[in-house]
């Protein structure tokens, strides 16, 4: 690990005035995926600010009738929050399908939306990675690519977002609230937190620098009846996915309402299918209904030469997942 | 052996009041069973006591900081890169605490940080000033086991012992977690709200799977957790074939 | 006989468990040895080719970095005279001797710092240049290249033959012909191969984590060129071996050089990235299977032909075809073992070496058989049963093949619940699925020796028993101290181990199943010894206690030598082990995920020494089974020839949610031509055939025959029913 400057932050100013002062600074969460990364020499910074224990460690409700995510809250107190669990049950059951209680118990809400990707070309610095080191090629597209993106992959990076918690919140559509270093603020809804890689895949999310996530805004509940996240993986527990689905449902008789869909596991981002939710709305909540939404969820895929598997895998991740949200009461 | 060994080895009686007696000469007749392959030979012996401090200077980036390690102060000057599992094992002589992996992948080094249960190795030392850090050294009262390290030895629940303490630090933060009725994500459904949970076999493998066994223990270790937390006790998993069985193997047509 | 239950047979829990689940017990790197600092290896980033340049100017310029090691400068090692030199347990260590790279993460070089974080970041600032070759990575690419290897593993024959298989096949109402694979496997213990090393003057002390003491001595000193007498190697604890750590393997070397060199004690740890290129793995194995047999199902053709894969400088092969040549007996019979060169590290040793893989193909292959036959597989694996082992002509020392396969299908309920014709099991979305495998694997014995030492205060006496095995999660502590407490009638708190240390008595180590059988029976030769000493010229009766006799003597000490070794009817007879496995999945074919839900193993292994550890090495030994049939496997990175896998993220061991229920039942055994206890290993035996017990349940549960391990869902997501 390379050597850096170590500073413990009291407040979100007193951060963000340290990271004003070094350049190359970076935030520690949870550090359940930096630490890791800076031992791998993928991470370099110059500085940490360690902002886990910051004061933005709250759950509370929104004036709009959400829910609000502080920041510093690690996982595990998010996925278990008395509210999360009753009216975002998709985002507790999401979250607590990623990684273990010991690293749920240290990885932050913040820290959780700037995972890096596991494409282990990246991970390894022996091996070409644009995102990694811009330039130096892209180890993976003609590489091992079993686990890749088909979806919204360039030349330059066909890699994957890892997270479980971000699918969901893709699917609940929540909003990420964010201070600059000069003090103002700004909402990023969360569709657009994080990029596609096209020509710059070292930018994971739209993040400017220096900017600090303070609490992260669930909409007001309407999938907490009808939920399910469903995770395919090569272990069955301690594994990121191949392919993951957050389905959210709002049926009336047997009509959908409305419908929350994102995969997870497909593309450089937490991947929306905002076209197969309004599809879905109005219609029947029938498996023939799930079959023609995973048809259409997968018009746009362009799978790479090793993971074509992923489509029909995704497409009955999907049935299985709606089905499964479903038959919930 | 550090005096943090020395102390625990004598609040556990592993040797019990023959011990320096032992170690001056073999009168080992009174031993307790669990330090025979420990001090009987002269590896063990001569140990200074405490790792000096590194000076300062000597580093980058020094930070200073008191890490509060099973109830006991350790004032340390490290570097900022050193994660909390070199802190104990390197500077502290807490080698309860392993190494697997030092990447997040394994679970071998948890340990319990202001009552829950995290890595050691993807945690900075610096990052852990004013926490409570309790490790596998730290879990037995005076004499006494806790009754997670008794259900173990009962249950067979390690081979080489080298995840063990992890294991075992992981299943008893598990404990307050199912007090406090924490859902997993083989929970049939997250709303529940039930607290004092008594986990099923299943909740006990999904919670347990952060950290690995390489030699396979965890059907042992489910057991172990399970007696615990539920009281239930399904062993052994064993049986002897028996003479009925012989017999009718050996006769009838298949 | 012991009359306090704590002697042979007793399910006593282990004598270092509470050492263990305190955090007590001390690994190699958690000795203190003043002064120490800290090594890190470094390891090529080309696959083939020579280095050309080293560039250490930044890593020298960082605080606390003592020496940068590399082939420039390194001290001058003992070297392979041979080429391709077959890799042995006592072999030469050489490392940092020639520029020349063999496999992407070679050593070529370590940094010396005062403290861990100094020496793994000066690590990465020390720059190679090299000058590449085009390397061999490509298993398939190079197949056609595979030639006949003079020597395999375990001294088992390259080739043999019996009958004629051609004609066997030919005469055969039903035959199959398929290609089986198992992966690049990696061992992965969870403690990290690490050594202290330090010298003073000509001597070394290696606080090494090694399964077999003694060969890490030899190894080291014939690296080194010193004498044997100036290596002390100590190993107490070892945090899992299973065949990683039966040699002194080159990071040993690393910091025993490196300590040499700077003239400190050194603590070298191979990383986790590192356990993938630095301490051996499981080859790739690919097995062409051809069977026939008659239209009642007996056997008339055996075809098991393998090609696997070594390194471009050692050359390993295991044993994959040896099982085919034990485990039934048909009347014609073919086996032959190929190897090609890779450019990756050479392929070592890793948990029933040859039993694990051949056994997949063979069990696999069978059932393919059975169900061509449309015959139940239990009954077709009882009717080609053998008691003459037909590829040395011995007759076995015991076999209890049929007893296994009939136990375990009877406490399993096959015949209720098992259906000939898959997918014929559904609850709700998982396909429920039954398969099974018979299983087998040698005994193995050889020389042992050991020392036990009286010592009488009053009416009581303690026994220490000293041997330089190991204890790698096997129980060794424990069964030694029940041997001892049985043969000298006193309570096993009254018997200390030692273990682990070169300066005790010659062992041939933790390994190929031999480890119990050795140890137990030499504490059994020395505790026998010592009693008749004191017998010796004694009024005293038969059943005069250790204590009487001792006082009778007016003896308060007594130290008394023992040696085991195999007999001339051992030698006459094939010795093995057997058992049988039943497997209940769930598959859940959407999502191409699979759960054991039950698992049933009957196992005849000989006097069972404690059935609690003994069951815990089965299920150990299933669990790695399960690992291989579902999860493990490590990939080549076409282009660079890495492991792309390259962490425990990546490489999946099973995790406990992966396991399930499993029910283990000792076929009670005496064979006393083993070995005088009869005692025989069963930890390897743990492994064998689980592969293809759970491949066969998932083909019963869904249809799909995967011949690749491991059975993913991307295996599954691809691939079609298969119908009659």
């Amino acid at each position: 690990m390379r050597p850096f400057k170590y500073t413990n932050a009291a407040s979100e100013t007193e951060a963000l005035k340290s990271y004003s002062g070094t350049p190359n600074t970076k935030y520690l969460g949870g550090g359940t995926n930096l630490i890791d990364l800076m031992k791998e020499d993928v991470e370099r910074p110059d500085a940490l600010v360690y902002v886990a224990d910051l004061p933005n460690n709250k759950i509370e409700p929104t004036a709009s009738g959400g829910l609000s995510l502080g920041a510093a809250v690690s996982n595990t107190d998010t996925a278990n929050h008395a509210t999360v669990r009753k009216n975002y049950p998709l985002l507790s059951m999401a979250m607590l399908s990623a990684a273990t209680e010991q690293i749920r118990n240290m990885a932050t809400n913040g820290g959780n939306l700037l995972q890096r990707t596991r494409c282990s070309y990246f991970y390894d610095t022996a091996m070409p990675c644009n995102k990694r080191d811009p330039g130096s090629g892209c180890g993976a597209l003609k590489g091992v690519n079993r686990l890749h993106a088909i979806f919204g992959w360039s030349e330059s990076c066909v890699a994957t977002h890892p997270s479980d918690m971000c699918v969901a919140l893709t699917a609940l559509e929540a909003t990420v609230n964010v201070q600059k270093p000069d003090g103002s603020s700004r909402k990023i809804p969360f569709v657009d937190f994080h990029r596609l890689p096209g020509d710059q895949p070292e930018k994971d999310t739209n993040l400017e620098p220096g900017e600090l996530i303070t609490s992260i805004d669930l909409p007001e509940p309407y999938f907490s009846d009808k939920y399910y996240y469903l995770k395919i993986r090569e272990r069955s527990s301690y594994a990121f996915a191949i392919v993951s689905v957050a389905a959210g449902l709002q049926v009336e008789g047997n009509t959908i309402s409305r419908a929350a869909l994102a995969m997870g596991r497909v593309a450089h981002k937490p991947w929306k299918l905002a076209n197969v939710e309004k599809f879905l709305q109005g219609k029947p909540a029938t498996t023939e209904t799930f079959e023609q939404a995973a048809e259409l969820a997968f018009e746009d895929a362009k799978p790479l030469d090793q993971n074509e598997y992923k489509i029909p895998l995704g497409k009955r991740a999907i049935v299985r997942a709606l089905e499964q949200a479903n038959a919930r009461a | 052996m550090s005096e943090d060994e020395e102390r625990l080895l004598d609040e556990l009686d592993i040797f019990g009041n023959s011990r320096r007696n032992f170690l001056g000469q073999m009168s080992a007749a009174s031993l307790s069973l669990a330090a025979m392959p420990y001090f009987t030979s002269d590896i063990f012996e001569n140990a200074p006591k405490g790792i000096p401090d590194i000076d300062p200077d000597f580093l980058l980036n020094a930070v200073k900081v008191n890490l509060q390690v099973n109830n006991t102060s350790k004032p340390l000057t490290i570097d900022s890169r050193m994660s909390l599992l070199d802190a104990l094992r390197e500077r502290l002589e807490l080698t309860g605490t392993k190494k697997g992996c030092d990447h997040g992948q394994c679970g071998a080094c948890t340990v319990i940080i202001d009552g829950k249960r995290k890595l050691s190795c993807l945690t900075l030392a610096a990052t852990c000033k004013d926490k409570e850090i309790k490790t596998v050294e730290g879990l037995a009262e005076g004499n006494k086991l806790h009754p997670m390290q008794e259900a173990f030895l009962k249950h067979d629940g390690f081979q080489c012992g080298y995840c063990t303490p992890g294991q075992i630090c992981s299943a008893v933060a598990l404990l307050d977690e199912a007090e406090r009725g924490e859902v997993s994500y083989v929970t049939e459904d997250v709303r529940q709200t039930k607290e004092n949970l008594k986990l099923s076999e299943e909740e006990i493998r999904e919670r347990m799977s952060g950290n690995i066994c390489r030699c396979g223990a965890y059907n042992n270790i489910v057991q172990a957790v399970r007696e615990v937390n539920g009281g239930s006790d399904e062993w052994p998993k064993w049986t002897f074939a028996s003479n009925e069985e012989l017999e009718r193997s050996r006769t009838s047509e298949s | 006989m012991n009359t306090n239950n704590t002697g042979i047979g007793e399910a006593i829990n282990r004598v270092d468990g509470r050492l263990k689940v305190t955090g007590m017990a001390k690994y190699c790197t958690e000795f203190h040895v003043d002064n120490m600092v800290y090594a890190q290896g470094l390891s090529s980033t080309i696959s083939a080719g020579r280095i050309t340049g080293v560039d250490t100017s930044e890593a020298e310029k960082q605080p606390g970095v003592l020496k940068i090691i590399t082939y420039q400068n390194a001290d001058k090692l003992k070297t392979f005279s041979e080429e391709m030199p077959v890799p042995s347990t006592d072999g030469l260590s050489p490392v940092l001797q020639t520029p020349k790279i063999h496999y992407f993460g070679e050593f070529i070089g370590a940094v010396v710092a005062e403290t861990f974080e100094q020496a793994q970041y000066a690590a990465r600032l020390v720059k190679f240049s090299y000058e590449e070759d085009e390397p061999k990575s490509i298993f398939d690419k190079h197949e056609k290249d595979a030639y006949k290897p003079e020597n395999i593993n375990s001294g088992a024959k390259t080739d043999t033959s019996w009958g004629d298989v051609e004609k066997g096949l030919a005469d055969s109402a039903v035959t199959i012909e398929a290609e089986y694979n198992t992966p690049i496997e990696h061992h992965h213990p969870m403690e990290l191969h690490a050594i202290i090393a330090s010298w003073e003057n000509d001597k070394v002390t290696a606080y090494l984590s090694t399964q077999m003491v003694d060969n890490a001595v030899t190894t080291i000193a014939e690296t080194f060129q010193i004498p044997k007498d100036n290596v002390r190697v100590i190993s107490p604890y070892i945090g899992g071996g299973f065949g990683s750590k039966l040699q002194a393997r080159e990071h040993a070397t690393l910091g025993i050089l490196a300590s040499k060199m700077v003239g400190r004690p050194v603590q070298l740890t191979v990383t986790r990235q590192g356990m993938f290129t630095h301490v051996g793995y499981r080859q790739h194995n690919r097995q062409y299977m051809r069977l026939g047999a008659d239209k009642d199902g007996k056997l008339l053709a055996l075809s098991h032909q393998t090609v696997a894969q070594t390194s471009t400088y050692e050359e390993f092969q295991e044993q994959s075809g040896s099982i085919s040549r034990t485990l039934y007996g048909p009347p014609n019979s073919l086996v032959t073992h190929r190897l090609m060169t890779l450019n990756l590290p050479s392929p070592r040793w890793m948990r029933a070496p040859g039993e694990a893989p051949g056994s997949f193909a063979l069990e696999s292959a069978m059932d393919e058989l059975a169900y061509a036959l449309k015959m139940d597989p239990v009954e077709f694996r009882i009717k080609n049963d053998t008691q003459k082992d037909l590829s040395t002509d011995k007759p076995y020392s015991s076999r209890l093949l049929i007893e296994c396969l009939k136990i375990g299908a009877e406490r399993f309920g096959w015949k209720d619940k098992w259906k000939q014709e898959p997918r014929s099991n559904r609850n709700g979305n998982w396909l429920v699925g039954y398969g099974m495998a018979a299983s087998s694997r040698k005994s193995p014995y050889s020389k042992t020796n050991a020392k036990v030492i009286l010592d009488r205060d009053g009416d009581t006496i303690h026994a220490t028993v000293e041997l330089d095995g190991t204890d790698i999660g096997t129980g060794s502590y424990t069964i030694v101290a029940q041997t001892a407490a049985e043969y000298l009638d006193i309570p096993v708190e009254q018997v200390t181990v030692n273990l682990g240390d070169s300066k005790y008595p010659v062992t041939p180590g933790s390994g190929g199943s031999w480890g119990a059988a050795c140890y137990t029976n030499v504490t059994y030769a020395a505790c026998t010894a010592a009693k008749d000493k004191l017998r010796e010229n004694t009024t005293l009766g038969e059943d005069a206690s250790t204590a009487e006799l001792m006082k009778a003597k007016n003896v308060n000490s007594l130290t008394a030598a023992g040696v085991a070794e195999p007999s001339s009817e051992f030698e006459d007879h094939s010795v093995y082990s057997f058992g049988a496995n039943f497997a209940e999945v769930w598959v859940d074919e959407d999502t191409g995920m699979v759960r054991l839900k039950k698992y049933i193993n009957t196992a005849s292994a000989g006097k069972i020494l404690n059935p609690k550890t003994a069951y815990s090495q089965v299920i150990g030994g299933i669990t790695w089974g399960l690992g291989m049939a579902l999860t493990e496997h490590s990939i080549v990175e076409p282009n660079y020839g890495n492991f792309i896998t390259r962490t425990l993220a990546d490489y999946h061991v099973p995790v406990n949610l992966d396991l399930a229920d499993i029910e283990v039942i000792f076929i009670p055994e005496e064979d006393k031509i083993a070995n005088p206890l009869g005692v025989k290993g069963i930890g390897e035996l743990g492994i064998t055939s689980v592969g293809a017990a759970i491949a066969n349940a998932v083909f019963n549960a869904t249809g799909k025959r995967v011949r690749d391990l491991p059975i993913t869902p991307e295996k599954l997501t691809k691939m079609k029913v298969q119908t009659a």
